[in-house]
C-alpha cells in the first residue's frame, strides 16, 4: 500500500538532482569533452534533457544563447546559467567548480611534460579515438537541437540558421557580434514586420 | 603573494573582456600576459593552443592553468582560473534572476528567436569543423588523410548514442578504447 503511495507521489514530483550529482554531471562533461564551447554546451544538453530530463530542449537553447550575452568562458556560463536553474545560486557555484576543475587537473599534470605528451603514440592513438567519438556524440545533439529550433516558423529560423552557419564557416566574425545582430533582428522582425506571432 | 594577486587580477580582466568564447581569447591573453608581465612566451602561447584542442576543456580555463602554474605554481593555477570565471560568475547570478523574471516579455522574446536558430547554426559549425579536425590528418579533406581509428570510433558511438543513453564519458571512453585497439593491432 504504502509502495504504492510512494509511486504516485514520486511520479507527480517534477525530476530534481542532488549538489553531489549536478557536481559530478559537469566533472564528466568536462573532463572527456573536447574543443572549445560550442562542443561542450550540447554535451551538458544531451546529459540534462536526454539523459537526466531535468530541462526541456528550448530551455536549454535559451540558456546556451543567454551564456553568450555575456563575457568569459561560453561553456562555464551554460554551465552556471543550468547550475543557478536546477539549484539557484549555489547551484551555480558547483556547476562552476565542476566545470573547471577537470581541465585543470589535466592541464596541471600535462603543463610538466607536455612535450612528451604531445608527442606519444599510444596517447595519441587513444585521443584520436576519444575526439572520433565526442564528434559523434556532437553530431546527434546537435541534430535535436535542430529540430527543435524548426519547429515553429521555418522559414525564418532557417534562414536564420543557415546565415550563422556560412558565416560562422567562413569569416571570422566574432561570435559576440554575430549574437548582436541576430537579437537585433529578431527583435525588429517579429516587433514591427510580423508582430502577429506569438512567442 | 603579489604574484598571486596580480594573476588573479589579471584573469579577470581577462575573464570580462573576452566576449564571443573560442579563440577570439588568444588575443587578450596576449596583450595581459605575454606583452604586458611577460608571464609566458609568444611561442608558449603557441603551445597552449596546440595543447588545448588535444585536451578538455575550454581554451581560457586550459590557457589560465599553464600561466598560473608556471608563474606560481599549481596554487597560481588555481587562482588563475578562479579569476578567469569569477566575473561571468556574478553576471550569470543577475541575468539568470533578470531573465527567469522577465524572460516572458514580449520584447525579450522577440530577440530570443532571433538567436535561437543563430546558436543551432553556429553549433553546426562546430560539428562541421570538429568532424574535419577529428578525422582526417591536419584536417585535410582527402582519402589519404582519413585517420582510420577516429572513423570507426566516430561511426560505432554515432550509432551507440542513437540506440542507447549512455553517459558521454562512457561513449568517450569507448572511443579512446577504438582508437587504442587499432594501435596494436
Amino acid at each position: 500500500m504504502t509502495f504504492f503511495l510512494k509511486r504516485g507521489i514520486m511520479s507527480t514530483m517534477k525530476p530534481t538532482i542532488s549538489y553531489t550529482d549536478l557536481f559530478w554531471s559537469f566533472f564528466k562533461i568536462n573532463l572527456v569533452t573536447f574543443g572549445g564551447g560550442f562542443v561542450i554546451m550540447p554535451i551538458i544538453k544531451k546529459t540534462f534533457v536526454e539523459r537526466k530530463g531535468l530541462l526541456d530542449e528550448a530551455e536549454m537553447i535559451d540558456m546556451i544563447a543567454l551564456a553568450q550575452s555575456i563575457p568569459g568562458v561560453m561553456a562555464i556560463n551554460t554551465s552556471m546559467l543550468v547550475g543557478h536553474k536546477l539549484k539557484g545560486v549555489k547551484g551555480a557555484l558547483v556547476a562552476m567548480i565542476g566545470g573547471f576543475l577537470p581541465p585543470l587537473i589535466v592541464l596541471s599534470v600535462i603543463s610538466f611534460f607536455y612535450v612528451a605528451f604531445q608527442t606519444n603514440p599510444i596517447i595519441l592513438a587513444m585521443l584520436r579515438g576519444m575526439r572520433g567519438a565526442v564528434t559523434a556524440v556532437l553530431f546527434v545533439s546537435s541534430y535535436s537541437m535542430l529540430k527543435s529550433v524548426l519547429k515553429a516558423d521555418v522559414p525564418f529560423a532557417l534562414t536564420m540558421m543557415i546565415s550563422a552557419f556560412l558565416i560562422g564557416w567562413l569569416t571570422d566574425l566574432s561570435v559576440a557580434y554575430l549574437m548582436l545582430g541576430a537579437g537585433t533582428i529578431g527583435y525588429f522582425y517579429y516587433t514591427h514586420l510580423r508582430p502577429e506571432v506569438k512567442a | 603573494m603579489t604574484l598571486l594577486w596580480e594573476l588573479l587580477w589579471t584573469f579577470m580582466l581577462i575573464g570580462i573582456s573576452a566576449f564571443g568564447g573560442g579563440y577570439a581569447v588568444m588575443p587578450l591573453i596576449q596583450k595581459y600576459v605575454v606583452d604586458g608581465p611577460g608571464w609566458i612566451t609568444l611561442t608558449e602561447l603557441a603551445d597552449i593552443t596546440s595543447i588545448s584542442q588535444m585536451t578538455p576543456g575550454p581554451i581560457m580555463i586550459n590557457a589560465a592553468t599553464f600561466v598560473g602554474i608556471k608563474t606560481a605554481g599549481l596554487l597560481g593555477g588555481l587562482i588563475a582560473t578562479l579569476g578567469s570565471v569569477i566575473p561571468s560568475f556574478f553576471l550569470v547570478w543577475i541575468l539568470a534572476i533578470v531573465f527567469e523574471r522577465h524572460g516572458k516579455l514580449t520584447f525579450i522574446q522577440n530577440i530570443m528567436k532571433g538567436l535561437r536558430p543563430t546558436i543551432v547554426g553556429l553549433i553546426a559549425v562546430a560539428a562541421v569543423t570538429l568532424f574535419q579536425a577529428s578525422l582526417f590528418t591536419s584536417g585535410q579533406l582527402s582519402l589519404s588523410t582519413v585517420e582510420w581509428p577516429a572513423v570507426m570510433a566516430f561511426i560505432v558511438i554515432l550509432s551507440l548514442s542513437l540506440k542507447t543513453k549512455l553517459d558521454t564519458i562512457v561513449l568517450v571512453g569507448l572511443g579512446g578504447a577504438i582508437g587504442l585497439l587499432f594501435f596494436w593491432l
